[in-house]
């Protein structure tokens, strides 16, 4: 019969396991851990930009969305193919001097998958959250290159 | 001493016991044994529990950055994971690269120096208020200084 605590003439089936090294270990995994955590995760929107001179001949033909923004928050859309030349050209008139999010939204919900790169021009006096708002909403419907312009 | 569990020989040498041993109570009252034997095994479980939490946690972020008091992030659905870089902080009149403060004069040198030590990336931290002014000073002087990439640091979340 096997016995609890060891003290036995029999070979016994009950064994101890010592815990206490266990505990160590994971208290010290615990205290690090407690330590490392990012408490406020912070994430980002990614934009690339070209550095050097890449030929037009060797530029891949690509139809690009621009988006110009201007003081009042009226949105200028137009699609442009490689040689800069425009084909359709869509205004956005501001609603209560912020921008139509709803129209925008319903616009580039339909160019979704058609076009994957698009160019940012907001003005001086465009806020930075409506700037990551609107390159947020490409990323989300398929635009993977979404540039920004400086002024 | 022979057959003896591991906790049992631990039992012998614990001060506790031992304190018992040396002052053993007298045969009139009932004798009260100091020892006692924590179960550590609903521990071991609950710290277990708590290991797995935590490190389900760890998000893969490879760069903590420090947001400054008077900075509001702007929120952004589809985000990724803030890769190594040079941080560059824009408050309302004032400008911090890497935690230290800079004017706007020396913006682009001292980029182009933290450039050539090996990050290509700049991460921009900005108010969500911030006019594209501001930004557009270091977007001109990061593409001056030569970086090719530009992550703009924003908190995961829906946007009302």
């Amino acid at each position: 019969m096997a016995s609890f605590g060891g003290i036995s003439n029999k070979k016994d089936l009950n064994f101890e396991l010592n815990l206490m090294p266990v505990f160590d270990i994971l208290s010290v995994c615990i205290c690090f851990l407690l330590m490392t955590v990012v408490w406020v995760e912070v994430r980002s929107i990614e934009t690339s930009q070209a550095v050097g001179g890449q030929s037009l001949a060797e530029t891949k033909p690509e139809k690009s969305l621009w988006i110009k923004i201007d003081d009042a928050q009226n949105l200028d859309l137009s699609f442009n193919d490689s040689q800069q030349k425009t084909d359709t050209r869509i205004s956005i008139k501001a609603k209560e001097s912020t921008i139509n999010w709803k129209e925008v939204n319903r616009f580039i919900m339909a160019q979704k998958s058609k076009v994957s790169l698009a160019h940012l021009l907001p003005s001086k006096n465009t806020k930075y959250d409506e700037i990551i708002r609107l390159m947020d909403l490409l990323k989300q419907n398929g635009f993977q290159n979404v540039g920004l312009s400086p002024i | 001493m022979r057959n003896l569990s591991v906790l049992q020989r631990q039992m012998f040498k614990s001060p506790i016991l031992a304190q018992g041993l040396i002052k053993p109570s007298s045969s009139d009252q009932k004798s009260k044994n100091l020892y006692f034997s924590m179960n550590l095994t609903t521990l071991i479980d609950a710290f277990c529990i708590l290991v797995i939490f935590l490190l389900s946690n760890m998000n893969g972020q490879l760069q903590n950055v420090n947001i400054g008091k008077d900075i509001k992030l702007p929120i952004a659905e589809k985000t990724e994971i803030l890769n190594t870089g040079i941080t560059l902080r824009i408050e309302k009149d004032s400008l911090y690269l890497d935690e230290t403060k800079i004017s706007m004069e020396e913006l682009t040198n001292k980029l182009i120096q933290l450039k050539n030590k090996g990050p290509k990336s700049l991460i921009i931290q900005a108010d969500k208020d911030s006019d594209f002014e501001q930004l557009s000073y270091a977007l001109r002087a990061g593409s001056q200084a030569g970086y090719e990439k530009y992550a703009f640091a924003v908190l995961p979340g829906k946007v009302k």
